[in-house]
């Protein structure tokens, strides 16, 4: 795994969602994003990965539905845009 | 109708948050004049105010303030949930807007954050509030300039009349945004050494008394100017026949004008006393809620300012007068909830 | 006392009048098409009304080189069709107006805020952003000089406007009403629904299956309410019973099993003084979105057993009007109960998943309608129900 994505996606995820108190050493990057155990992220935060997604690494995701298997954790994230990106 | 103000909270340039802040405590006795164009809100402790924190990381300005008056006052009060929740903004949550608007302008309609989107509607807080207290219940919001608080007030006052209803929490939320404060200053806003505000109130009216009712409030009168004088006083006659009252039974009036000077002075010299509110909390269209907050506190505490002190004073009748920008004009009559007033002395500046 | 319809009015993408909405309606004659008018990178269709702000402004009787919000326009021109319809006189009796919208003039806001934000252009375009903007030109305009305001619960908005507007009636604050709402199609909204992920590229499919998303569109729905005890030219029918409730389970999505829009529904049925097969058709929110119409359709279900009345969306001919919806959604009701018609769902194919519920896919005449129900949900949960009747 990258870590230098891992530690940037967190960073980014942590000013998108504007979550408050959490340090991207809070996230584990193999834990659930969304639902109980993980950060708790809902169907808003999703569509805002979405946009994250494609304003840091310019690739866009069309199906929401997608979302929730690239979205699973930050490893998931990362290794999608690591397949995805040119 | 006449509904008992049970509890009531404010957010405003002024320390007065909380449940029965001592007057002489968080409002001078005048308001000092202040540096720049506005009054921006003193902040309480949101982290424990707004305890989900998926929620309030979302939450901009106005929604905070909005919320955290609404849910402290429903706590307090103890109703537990509200029968109906009816909230009042002027201008709704503009600082999502602004930031929605900035993104479609600079990232030609693409990668848009939907959050600011949905938390641009006016009927945010409210219905934050309703999720946060869990509260199915009616759950209505008024966005109509300076008869915002005075609709949302007319629908509570209205649905206990009907028996639907037993009790409701009322509020109202307005935020200072940097576009807004230009485009008024541009507009020449700022001429007459008006300040612009903004803040939130939230009032839990019930229609029978409580041992600690703060005072009483009826319909209130929205008049679309422009209005005259003769008017003006038309509608004055009207609400105080309407509860068997004189002029001399009027204690203070509150005035809280914007552009209209002749009718404030006409207001002003028809009564023994009066008070410009608006001093304490700036100019904007939800402003009259601070003024029924201050009128009800008054009533409840019995303190009036001179102008050099809050005074224990003997008060039982307090009408609230209120001008805003686009010409609308309102009356709100409060009455001491009880005839022999029995907190008085513990609000006592000494 | 009874609450009685006297007046209506709308402008849609299907019409600029009533009976111009009556005949597309009739003819399952469908305004969502691309959009000409609004400028827009998102290649979308729209319910769009295909006039011109001057082109609006000169229906309206205003001078066409004037600047309004598209907002005032749409909305004057169907609340004064209701009024004339109603042939209510603002100086013989105390007439209010209660308008909803979601969006006030922020047609014209966009417009200018590039310029705006940098400390340019006309800074007075700002004064007519705010929502109760719209309703007081329109006011002023009508000659209506009582109480005015105006409600923004989002897409629910108009239907609870009505419900302000009866009790105000009712307590003999006012003796008739113009009521009703308002929303312009703008980049605002369709950018909004746009990063929402919920826009269908295609015509909306509401209750079907392959839905998969909504439609915008824009217009205007206005009814004049009126006291039985006050003059009327004619009666169209009554309002009978309403309820608003709040979902509480999210801010945008409504919970899977519908809890608010059962509590709506069946409050609206209580306050009519009414059982459920009292209800001969109801004219569904019915977005197209796959979470509306799965929480509406089990709501229905849990309020109506298995005896759920005959149903429609008509956001398939209009698009989703917004806060504008509940006014519109409101005269079609009464265009259906007056000409005793079903509108349909005309462009329905299959049942969604694990529901029995299939709504009217063709014109249905002489439906024996005594009593209908329309439903209108919105942003922040807010639900709301309204029942209407001869």
């Amino acid at each position: 795994m990258d870590e230098q994505l891992v530690n940037n996606l967190k960073q980014q995820i942590i000013d998108e969602l504007n979550l408050e108190e959490v340090k991207p050493e809070d996230i584990d990057a193999s834990a659930p994003l969304f639902g109980d155990g993980g950060l708790g992220l809902d169907s808003i935060d999703a569509l805002e990965l979405i946009i994250l997604v494609e304003k840091h690494y310019g690739l866009k995701i069309t199906d929401p539905k997608k979302g929730k298997e690239i979205f699973q954790s930050v490893n998931t994230m990362a290794e999608y845009i690591k397949a995805n990106q040119k | 109708m006449k509904a008992y103000i049970q509890c009531c909270t404010s957010i405003s340039h002024h320390a007065t948050f909380g449940i029965d802040v001592p007057l002489a405590d968080c409002l001078p006795a005048v308001a000092p004049q202040e540096e720049g164009d506005t009054l921006p809100a003193i902040d309480p402790n949101y982290k424990e105010l707004i305890d989900d924190a998926n929620m309030r990381r979302r939450m901009s300005h106005i929604i905070k303030m909005g919320v955290a008056t609404s849910i402290h006052c429903i706590n307090k009060s103890g109703c537990g949930q509200p029968e109906a929740i009816i909230t009042a903004t002027g201008m709704g949550g503009m600082a999502d807007t602004e930031k929605f608007l900035n993104c479609i302008i600079d990232n030609h309609e693409q990668m848009l954050n939907p959050t600011n989107f949905i938390q641009s509607t006016g009927n945010t807080f409210g219905g934050q509030t309703g999720l946060l207290n869990h509260c199915h219940n009616y759950n209505v919001t008024y966005v109509h300039g300076g008869f915002s608080l005075e609709s949302a007030l007319t629908d509570a006052l209205l649905q206990m009349e009907e028996e639907d209803i037993g009790n409701a929490l009322v509020a109202a939320a307005d935020e200072i945004t940097p576009t807004e404060q230009d485009v008024m200053r541009r507009l020449g806003f700022w001429r007459n050494g008006n300040k612009m505000g903004e803040g939130a109130q939230a009032f839990l009216i019930g229609c029978k008394p409580q041992i600690d009712s703060l005072a009483t409030i009826t319909y209130p009168r929205m008049m679309r100017g422009p209005l005259t004088a003769q008017e003006l006083d038309t509608q004055i006659d009207s609400l105080l026949a309407d509860n068997n009252l004189t002029d001399k039974d009027i204690d203070v009036v509150l005035t809280g004008a914007e552009h209209d000077p002749e009718m404030e002075t006409k207001v002003e010299d028809r009564f023994a006393r009066h008070l410009n509110y608006k001093q304490w909390c700036g100019q904007y269209f939800t402003a009259s809620s601070f003024g029924v907050w201050l009128a009800a506190n008054m009533l409840k505490q019995q303190l009036l300012t001179d102008g050099q002190s809050w005074e224990p004073t003997k008060m039982k009748n307090i009408l609230v007068y209120t001008e805003t920008l686009k010409d609308n004009y309102t009356l709100m009559l409060l009455q001491a909830a009880f005839d022999k007033p029995h907190t008085c002395h513990q609000y006592s500046c000494q | 006392m009874q609450t009685l319809v006297t007046g209506i009015g709308a402008i849609t993408s299907i019409g600029n009048s009533v009976s111009e909405n009556l005949q597309s309606l009739l003819d399952c004659h469908s305004g969502i098409a691309p959009m000409q008018i609004l400028q827009t990178v998102h290649e979308v269709p729209a319910g769009e009304i295909k006039l011109t702000n001057s082109q609006l402004a000169e229906r309206a009787g205003l001078p066409t080189d004037g600047v309004y919000s598209r907002t005032m326009l749409l909305g004057l021109i169907a609340a004064r069709e209701a009024m004339s319809d109603a042939g209510i006189d603002p100086a013989l009796m105390r007439v209010g107006l209660i308008s909803a919208t979601s969006v006030g003039g922020m047609d014209l806001s966009e417009k200018h805020f590039a310029q705006i934000r940098e400390g340019k252009g006309r800074a007075r375009y700002m004064l007519e952003h705010d929502c109760g903007a719209s309703t007081e030109h329109i006011a002023n305009r009508l000659g209506i000089r009582q109480f005015t305001t105006t409600v923004s619960t989002a897409c629910s908005s108009s239907a609870n406007a009505i419900m302000l507007a009866d009790r105000l009636l009712r307590h003999h604050l006012l003796d008739a009403v113009v009521v009703g709402g308002v929303d312009p199609l703008c980049r605002f909204t369709i950018n909004g629904f746009s990063s929402l992920m919920i826009l269908d590229k295609e015509r909306c499919r509401p209750f079907d299956a392959s839905r998969a998303g909504l439609n915008l569109g824009e217009g205007a729905g206005y009814l004049v309410l009126q006291r039985d005890d006050t003059p009327a030219a004619h009666t169209y029918c009554q309002l009978k019973g309403y309820a608003n409730a709040n979902d509480a389970h999210h801010q945008t999505a409504t919970s899977e099993q519908g809890t608010g829009p059962c509590l709506a529904m069946s409050r609206a049925l209580m306050k009519a003084e009414m059982k459920p097969d009292d209800i001969d058709y109801i004219n569904v929110h019915g977005t197209g979105t796959f979470n509306n119409d799965q929480s509406e359709g089990n709501a229905l279900c849990h309020v109506f057993g298995d005896k759920v009345p005959r149903f429609s969306s008509t956001k398939v001919y209009t698009g989703h009007t917004l806060g504008a919806c509940g006014g519109i959604e409101a005269v079609f009701c009464v265009l259906s109960l007056i000409n005793d018609v079903i509108f349909p769902t005309f462009n329905f194919s299959h049942q969604m998943e694990n529901s029995p519920l299939i709504p009217e896919t063709k014109v249905v005449k002489g439906a024996h309608l005594h009593n209908v129900m329309s439903n209108a949900f919105g942003f922040g949960g807010n639900v709301s129900s309204i029942i209407l009747g001869l």
